[in-house]
């Protein structure tokens, strides 16, 4: 070992598995006998069920059994939500697994087909036979919340699923401040589209009593606590596995009814049973993002300096409570709206609405973008309304290095950070005025360049447990880690964490390389199996290597102490005086004599000589649970062309610099950045769920929703600083959302930035080339008015 | 996901392949199979049986002679795209094939399968439209050539009668020699939301001898621009003849807006993009 891994570019170990078809996903799981499942859904957003007739589709050859909502209910709980924040009046409405009186959106599961063939589910699905009296459908959360709108649920009034307020009082500043803006903005509604659509396969042992669920799941702890109670399966006899997963992004956090009723029919059958949804069941079947109307206000001086901001915050829940729904919009959301700057006022008030659209839940960022979008935002408006460069509006309140930990409005205390740093470099990188001055010169031919600034900071790695609990997470936050030495010198690492694409089957075991002077290939990392790892609570909201990685950090020193105490007495030396370098035990100041982690481990497992009272083996187990959470912070720019003729936005530059701390692997951090940033410009100019009048979704396949494709992005320019994290053992903070938070924000402010001299100042995303267009033309119109 | 059960039947000949059509009411030709079979597996299609042609060979040649260009119906679009020949005598062609879908689609999907499928945003409408291709049929009652003009209907519909098979598709010769096509891809779905196929011949003064220009995607019809090449006519391409053909040719469409995409920004993208090509026309 003469170079260390750690830190190192390293390439991906999962990686071959990945890119030659051997990967062990959902789909990919075959049994003998296997039963396939095919959902029936609700074609109406919104109604009655009067009857169902499937009579036609249980005699067809091959199928097994067709189940609807009225006979399960009472045999199988509702899904439950897992996020109830404190003092929000939460409504937690019932969520059949199959509908049976009512449906509340188009995609409701109505029956599921049991039959020997995926094709044969299929046809019996035509076979089902259902009488529906449609209801008005609304799918706007303002026009649900008003009085006339269609009700949901009896035991919701008004559509409203949660009132949540927080902060301290701004009334009094903002009448006191010589400037205010105001702004109106639509975070709309994404779709999450991970490569891999979700699956479920389940295997019912009538002889134990075991159930094995096959799911798509970023947590499957989570969801053995979550089917256990749903199905009434005891933990000890619930398995699930979710070893391969095509990526998440938020939407295999949620329990969902589809992996309760696969497990159902197994259990009820005797036989297994796998189900995997379609692309267009995915556009309606799995939970959605972000989906917002905020008003959002800031107060500040004439010179710069912001007093107060307040959000009042309309967010789109669904017709169902999704797992994490609750907590996206508030807790997610409310406690950051000051984002990176040092604001002594602010509130945020959030309405949590039903209607009648998939449920919404996490979404890559969760409720953070949504915060990060609204402040960058405002930002470049008061910068307009003082008429002050954004830049210098935004170096006058950002969060100064000396104020660290600061605590912020709402009680967070952001950890570590150089704010300032971060924007000095990327501007440096950009050549700030060289290319205001090019945006002057095009400008006068006629050609519209704009750049656009966020300077974002945003949390993850949530924890400790005990705030967890604080704001209502039906969990905890802390997670599991075990380093399982083998007797010939290999290890096994298990994480309760739940990578689906991060890489960290790659970043842990660099880790443990690092701290047992192991070569990589050595180590393997096992996680997504409950039968094989500690109870952990998975991955998302950029917690994996934080919180995970701090257990492991810890497990893997506990095994260098053990292994310590043994090589002293191997060496007879006292244990103090033994040094551990580059996989050797040897006495302080002399390699003469010296033993090998190896041949420790052997004498560990053999216990021929173990000094008195230390057990035999070579493994260690931890419990992190981390101190607080952790901020990273920094500055992307984005610089974009808008052609006036056709409205179309190009991307010329895109500069970001991060700080995610000390970083363990910078290849991936590099590729966890790229596809953030890819993913939030995909909200700013592409990407966007429409409905129609009868809450249709009318965006349902990728012919009309239009995810950011590779040709739509220049090189991505990157730097970072480095700010280590005092909240845990590795200093490092989470980097899989910031650029989706950073870049959405960005990019829209640069597109703004080009069309100011036109004359438009609002504009709802996606800015398609129609919208951009027609919003040029009536800005032309209102001007040819005027003159 | 799967689509209803179906027979699948490869023909040899031409004759097989008629005699397979003319026995199933409800059978439909196989060619690339990349409309049918997304169409099917959303069940949008339910053909009792498919027929596939591609191995046919009189269907998977490209012939050039002195006043034609014979594309058979089975000929793939990286066929296309790689024919050397093709590419000096009607560049056109080639690059409007490079811009269609992606590397996958342009290995299997046919010429003849996208005349047949007759979508109305296809790249290649605008080029058999533009470029005056005949589409060579033969069925039951024998071979009709059908011009260009003549052939779509409506959207995903042509004037071919079930019974009968698209053989292939000519392109007289000689066409002017200054030639493009535009495309202004859909952010989604990447077919064009207005693609423009344009020739010009001009005489020793630079003035227009020949034009023709055709728009696909925008309308709910691709459609010739006969308007923008009249004006072009006899003129000079200056600044202002160009953007008046543009104006005029844009206006011959007939425009749907749907909740992304209005109609009055289909008929000014239309009016762009007819202008760029126009203008890269001139330059070229």
């Amino acid at each position: 070992m003469s170079q260390s891994v750690y830190g190192a570019r390293v390439r991906r170990k999962e990686d071959p598995r990945l890119v030659t078809g051997h990967g062990q996903y959902t789909d990919d799981v075959q049994l003998p006998g296997l039963l396939y499942a095919a959902m029936l859904r609700s074609p109406h957003a919104h109604a009655r069920i009067l009857s169902i007739d499937a009579r036609d589709a249980e005699a067809m050859p091959g199928v097994v059994k067709v189940y609807t909502g009225s006979q399960l209910k009472g045999l199988v709980a509702p899904i439950p939500t897992a996020w109830i924040p404190p003092e929000s009046d939460l409504k937690m409405v019932e969520h059949p697994v199959l509908a049976y009186d009512r449906v509340r959106y188009a995609g409701d599961g109505v029956a599921m087909v049991v039959a020997e063939s995926r094709a044969l589910a299929e046809d019996a699905l035509d076979a089902i036979r259902v009488d529906y009296e449609a209801l008005p459908a609304v799918y706007d959360q303002v026009r649900a919340m008003a009085t006339d709108a269609p009700q949901l649920h009896g035991d919701a009034p008004g559509n409203v699923a949660l009132h949540w307020t927080v902060g301290t009082d701004t009334d009094e500043v903002f009448r006191a401040a010589d400037v205010v803006v105001s702004q109106t903005i639509r975070q709309q509604r994404l779709i999450p589209n991970p490569m891999e659509p979700r699956s479920a396969a389940a295997l019912y042992n009538g002889a134990t009593g075991e159930l094995t669920l096959w799911a798509t799941s970023q947590n499957p702890h989570i969801h053995r606590v979550l089917v256990s109670g749903v199905l009434g399966i005891p933990e000890h006899r619930l398995r699930i596995v979710s070893t391969d997963v095509g990526g998440g992004f938020g939407s295999k956090i949620a329990c969902y009814p589809d992996e309760v009723l696969v497990a159902y029919a197994a259990r009820d059958l005797g036989v297994p049973v796998k189900w995997t949804e379609t692309r267009s069941e995915h556009f309606t079947a799995t939970s959605h993002g972000r989906d917002h109307v905020d008003e959002v206000q800031l107060a500040g001086t004439r010179d710069g300096k912001v007093l107060a901001v307040r959000v009042k915050a309309y967010a789109n829940m669904g017709a169902y409570l999704s797992t994490a729904g609750p907590g996206v919009p508030t807790i997610l959301f409310g406690l950051i709206v000051n984002g990176a700057y040092d604001i002594a006022h602010a509130s945020a008030e959030v309405y949590g609405v039903f209607t009648n659209t998939t449920p919404v839940d996490a979404y890559r960022g969760a409720g953070r973008p949504e915060a990060t979008f609204l402040i960058e935002r405002i930002m470049d408006r008061y910068a307009a309304a003082i008429q002050m460069d954004p830049v210098e509006v935004r170096r006058r309140n950002l969060i100064r290095r000396e104020q660290f930990p600061y605590a912020n409005p709402f009680g967070l205390s952001y950890d570590s950070g150089d704010y300032h740093q971060a924007l000095d470099k990327a501007l440096a990188m950009l050549d700030y005025p060289a290319i205001r001055r090019e945006q002057e010169a095009l400008r006068r031919q006629g050609k519209y360049i704009g750049i656009g600034f966020s300077t974002y900071v945003e949390m993850c790695g949530l924890g400790p447990s005990q705030v967890a609990g604080a704001v209502g997470f039906q969990g905890g936050l802390w997670e599991s880690a075990m380093v399982r030495v083998h007797p010939g010198g290999k290890v096994s690492v298990f994480t309760g964490a739940s990578p689906h694409g991060q890489g960290e089957e790659t970043t842990f075991a660099q880790i443990v390389a690092e701290k047992l002077g192991l070569p990589l290939e050595d180590i393997e990392v096992v996680h997504g199996d409950t039968n094989r790892i500690a109870m952990g609570w998975g991955t998302y909201g950029s917690r994996t290597t934080a919180v995970g990685g701090g257990a492991l950090a810890l497990a893997a020193d506990r095994v260098v102490a053990k292994a310590k105490t043994i090589a002293a007495h191997m060496l007879e030396i006292p244990e103090e005086a033994v040094q551990f370098e580059e996989g050797r035990f040897h006495p302080e100041g002399s390699r003469d004599r010296s033993v090998s982690f190896q041949e420790v481990t052997l004498q560990a497992y053999l216990a021929w000589n173990l000094p008195a009272g230390v057990e035999p083996g070579l493994e260690a187990s931890a419990f992190y649970d981390p101190t607080n959470f952790t901020y990273p912070f920094g500055t992307h720019i984005a610089v974009v062309s808008v052609d006036a003729e056709t409205g179309e936005t190009r991307l010329m530059r895109y500069i970001a610099v991060d700080d995610c701390g000390p970083t363990i692997n910078p290849m991936i951090v590099e590729g966890q950045i790229h596809g953030g940033i890819a993913q939030g410009v995909g909200q700013a100019l592409y990407e966007g769920a429409v409905y129609d009048d009868d809450a249709q979704l009318v965006t349902g396949s990728f012919l009309d929703y239009a995810m950011p494709k590779a040709r739509f992005f220049p090189r991505i320019e990157l730097d970072h600083t480095v700010t280590p994290s005092p909240h845990n053992p590795l200093g490092v903070k989470g980097v899989g959302e910031t650029g989706t938070i950073a870049s959405t924000p960005a990019v829209v402010n640069a597109v703004m930035d080009a069309l100011a001299p036109l004359g438009v100042d609002d504009l709802a995303m996606p800015f398609t080339p129609a919208r951009v267009w027609e919003a040029i033309q009536a800005a032309e119109g209102r001007k040819g008015g005027q003159s | 996901m799967i689509p209803a059960a179906f027979q699948y039947e490869r023909a040899f000949s031409v004759e097989e392949a008629l005699t397979a059509l003319a026995s199933d009411p409800d059978a439909k030709l196989l060619s690339g199979g990349h409309s049918l079979l997304p169409m099917m597996k959303l069940r949008l299609a339910r053909p009792t049986k498919l027929i596939d042609i591609t191995r046919i060979p009189e269907l998977c040649t490209i012939t050039i002679e002195s006043d034609r260009i014979s594309i058979g119906a089975a000929v793939r679009y990286h066929q296309v795209a790689g024919d050397r020949r093709l590419a000096d005598v009607m560049p056109l062609l080639g690059e409007a094939v490079r811009v269609i879908a992606d590397p996958q689609v342009r290995h299997r999907g046919t010429i003849g399968g996208s005349a047949a499928h007759a979508d109305p945003a296809s790249d290649l409408a605008a080029v058999f439209l533009a470029s005056e291709a005949e589409f060579r049929v033969l069925g039951p009652r024998g071979e009709r050539r059908i011009p260009a003009d003549g052939w779509y209907v409506a959207p995903l519909v042509t004037t071919l009668e079930p019974d009968e098979m698209l053989m292939g598709i000519d392109f007289p010769r000689p066409l002017s020699s200054r030639q493009t096509y535009l495309k202004f891809p859909h952010p989604a779905s990447g077919y064009a939301l207005a693609g423009v196929a344009a020739l010009l011949s001009l005489d020793a003064e630079g003035r227009v001898r020949k034009a023709s220009v055709a728009v696909t995607g925008a309308a709910s019809m691709p459609f010739r621009a006969e308007a923008a090449a009249d004006r072009l006519l006899g003129q000079t391409l200056t600044k202002d003849v160009v953007r008046e053909a543009s104006e005029l040719g844009s206006g011959e469409g007939e425009y749907t807006g749907d909740v992304q995409y209005s109609a009055l920004y289909r008929q000014n993208l239309a009016r762009v993009m007819i202008q760029r090509a126009l203008e890269r026309l001139v330059q070229a």
